[in-house]
Order: C-alpha cells, then structure tokens, then sequence
C-alpha cells in the first residue's frame, strides 16, 4: 500500500524499489561494508528519494539520484561515527600481513577499502563496480569530472599500498 | 578493460542475505513516520506561531500609545459614551485642582467621543451587514490556482525563509476518503513540500498528512505563512532557492513551484 496523493505513482516507486533493491543494497554494502548497515542505508535514502519522485519523471534519474543520496548519506553517517569516537589509552595493534594469511581475498579487499576516504571509495565503486562512465560519476557525486579522475587515481594508489591487494591488475593501475 | 577489479567488486558482494522483509513495504513504512514526524513539527510550528500572534496582538497599542486595544485578561475596559452632559455628581475621591476645578478619581472608563469610533449615542451597528431581498444566487467556484510568495531574510551567510502559500485547491481526504477536519490549515491540505537552497546540500521539505486526491471534489480557498529551518551557507556566491507545494486539483495533484536567487556576501 502507497503513502503518496498518486497511487499510480507509488505503483510505480514501489516496483523500483523492489526490482532494484538487491542491486542497491550490493552498492551499498561497498560503501559501509557490513550488509545490515547496507539494508538500513538502502531503506534510508529511498525514503529521502521518495519525497522527491515527483520530479523525477525516468526510471534511470530514480536510481542516479538514489545512489547520489545513498552516497551522501553513507558520508554523513561516517562522519557522525568519526564524531563518536571515543580515546583510548593504549592504541591498537598495528595490523601485521600474518594475521591474515588465512582470511580470504575479499576480505582483504573489504579491508583496504576502509582505508579509502568515504567519496574516493564511492568514486572507486561506481567506476569500477557499477562500470559508469566518468561523467555520470561526476553527476551523481556533484563534482567535476576532473575530480572523478584524481580520486580514482587516488584511490587506486592507495590501494596498491596494501600490499595483500596484489590482485589489481597493471592495467587498471594505469588508468589512474 | 577492469574486468579484474570489477570481478573481485562481484566476488565481494556475491552472496547478499534477502532483505527482512517487502523492501518497498520497509520504505513506505519509513516514509510514514517521516512524514508523521514532519506534521508534528509543522503544527508545533503553528501552534508556538499562533501563541506567538496571540500574546503580541494582546500587547498592541495604538498611535497614541493608549491602552491595549484588544482585550486581554485584566486589561482595562474602555467604554465608548456620547460627551458627558453633567459633571459627576459624587466622585470617590475627589481631588482638587489649583484651579479649583474637581474631577472623579476613575475617569480613564468614561471617555468623550474618540476619534474613529461611533460617536454619539453609545451604539455601535455592524457595517454592511444588511442582507438583499431573500434571493440567492451561487457564486461561480473560483479557479484552483495556488500562489508561492517566499520572502527570504539573510543575515550574513545564514538565510531564514518565510513562504507564503494561499489560493483554491480542491480539498484532499484521508486515504479511506474521509474528510479532513474542518481546522485543517492550508498548508496541512498539501501532499507535501520541498525545497533545495541551491548548494548542493540535501534537500527539505514539510508533508501536510496521510492524504489523497483520489475522492477529492470539495475546493477551499485559503492562505498560510509558516517559517522554513533557517540555512547557513558555507561561502559567499548566487544561490537559487527553489520551493514547490503539492496540491490537488480537479484532476489529481498538481504541484506549485516558486524560485529566487539568493545573494550571499
């Protein structure tokens, strides 16, 4: 059942969401890296989406402005957790190669994106994930096009830093 | 040409648990506690607004800094008479002047005549209220038509917006087709608001209620002023607000649009 004035309208957000959700929800979990954290962005920037629908007339502007929503909100909740942290006395350990010698390659890919600042992981994602071109990244980042570039550059260096990434082949290092 | 990379992004995200439940029934579920929070607000809004109005209306003088001309609670009463004809008889307290002359100790009840008031004979008749000859004609219903006036207030970088919304619109019902109750307000008749300030922050927006056009016939005119959360930009430049209302009309909703550049030194 719809919330909206139009019920033809909610119709027609309702089956978005619901033909879109899994692939939105795969964003999502690039960009938080925990799945129920994924769901609950998923479910947050869709509500923020639907009370703009309305000028939002193709199915392909829903789901651009909905990733631009969902990035700037994963951004926004980075921030308040950064906010949140409390110090501690003694720091942790540094991690060492040896500890993950068993964890598996996604993980460790997991890992070395939490490293990457919160919009040059979201810039890394939707070029090399959702395979968008440069300048629909930049739309959907509300940046120039230029920026899109330094922070796939940027992103991909410092994912070479890791040195259990050794997967990232030569020719995508070169793109940077 | 990534196809490396991009498979290892797919290996990541192979396996994702199902959602916990309808995914659209989730979002409609939040979208109405949104939009329950939001109309708490606006009529919380409204209500400090017309406290407000009440206790400065209470408070008004006129030119001549007289007393309140409306009457709150222990004010004191003014009582429009035709010019006194006698001099009062037996003053509580009478008190001389040099001059001699003698005055009660209570004249600030009994005035002359004032000026803009009925003057005379002490009743006052309501203007233009004498009704025709019994016959009844219907007005023509006006156009559904929805006006935005915003009147921005900047303060350095920090922005506060009035927006005034008023004309005809066909009155909205629940979403089982119930009336709306008499005293909704104007803006609480709207299927929602939103509004950008033009720097790429996210977005606003008010929601007047769980309410549809689909058994709407009945139009109501009406007009609302109501205040928008204040906005500070980061950096000096032109900005484009842009507000829009959403309305029923005779065909569905319809929605209201009003933009204005904001100059930011």
């Amino acid at each position: 059942m719809g919330v909206g004035m139009d019920p033809g309208r909610d119709h027609e957000f309702a089956e978005f969401v619901d033909g879109r959700f899994t692939a939105l929800q795969r964003f999502g979990y690039l960009l938080t890296g925990e799945w129920h954290l994924a769901e609950d962005l998923v479910q947050t920037s869709l509500t923020k989406v639907w009370f703009h629908r309305n000028s939002l007339r193709s199915g392909n502007a829903l789901e651009s402005y909905t990733r631009t929503v969902m990035v700037n909100t994963s951004t926004q909740w980075w921030r308040r957790k950064w906010r949140g942290e409390t110090p501690t006395e003694q720091l942790p350990e540094p991690h060492a190669r040896e500890q993950y010698g068993t964890v598996d390659d996604r993980d460790l890919l997991l890992r070395a994106l939490a490293t990457l600042p919160r919009r040059t992981r979201a810039t890394l994602v939707l070029r090399y994930f959702e395979d968008l071109p440069e300048a629909e990244i930049a739309q959907i980042m509300n940046c120039s096009i230029g920026t899109v570039k330094s922070n796939v550059s940027r992103g991909l260096a410092k994912l070479r830093e890791h040195e259990l990434i050794t997967a990232i082949p030569a020719t995508v290092q070169k793109e940077g | 040409m990534t196809d490396d990379l991009k498979h290892q992004f797919e290996q990541l995200v192979a396996d994702p648990p199902p959602p916990s439940g309808v995914p659209s029934e989730a979002v409609f579920a939040r979208v109405r506690s949104v939009r329950r929070r939001r109309t708490a607000g606006v009529v919380t809004l409204a209500a400090a607004a017309v406290v407000a109005v009440a206790v400065a209306a209470g408070n008004l003088t006129d030119i001549n800094s007289s007393p309140p001309v409306t009457g709150t609670p222990g004010a004191p009463t003014t009582v429009v008479t035709g010019p006194p004809t006698t001099s009062p008889t037996t003053p509580a307290s009478p008190t001389t002047t040099p001059e001699g002359s003698t005055s009660g100790s209570t004249p600030a009840t009994t005035v002359g005549p004032t000026e803009g008031s009925s003057p005379g004979k002490g009743t006052t008749t309501g203007a233009g209220t004498t009704t025709g000859t019994g016959t009844t004609t219907t007005p023509a219903q006006p156009p559904i038509d929805v006006e935005v006036k915003l009147t921005p207030s900047i303060n350095g970088r920090t922005v506060t917006m009035d927006v005034t919304v008023s004309g005809t619109v066909v009155r909205p019902t629940t979403s089982e087709g119930k009336a709306l109750p008499a005293d909704t307000s104007f803006l609480n008749l709207s299927g929602g608001t939103n509004y950008t300030w033009g720097d790429g922050k996210d977005p606003g927006g008010s929601d007047g209620g769980a309410v549809t056009c689909e058994y709407s016939k009945k139009r109501t005119t009406g007009r609302e002023t109501y205040p928008i959360d204040s906005h500070t930009y980061t950096k000096p430049g032109t900005y484009t607000f842009h507000y829009t209302v959403e309305y029923c009309g005779t065909d569905g909703s319809f929605e209201t649009s009003k933009t204005i550049k904001l100059v930011i030194k």
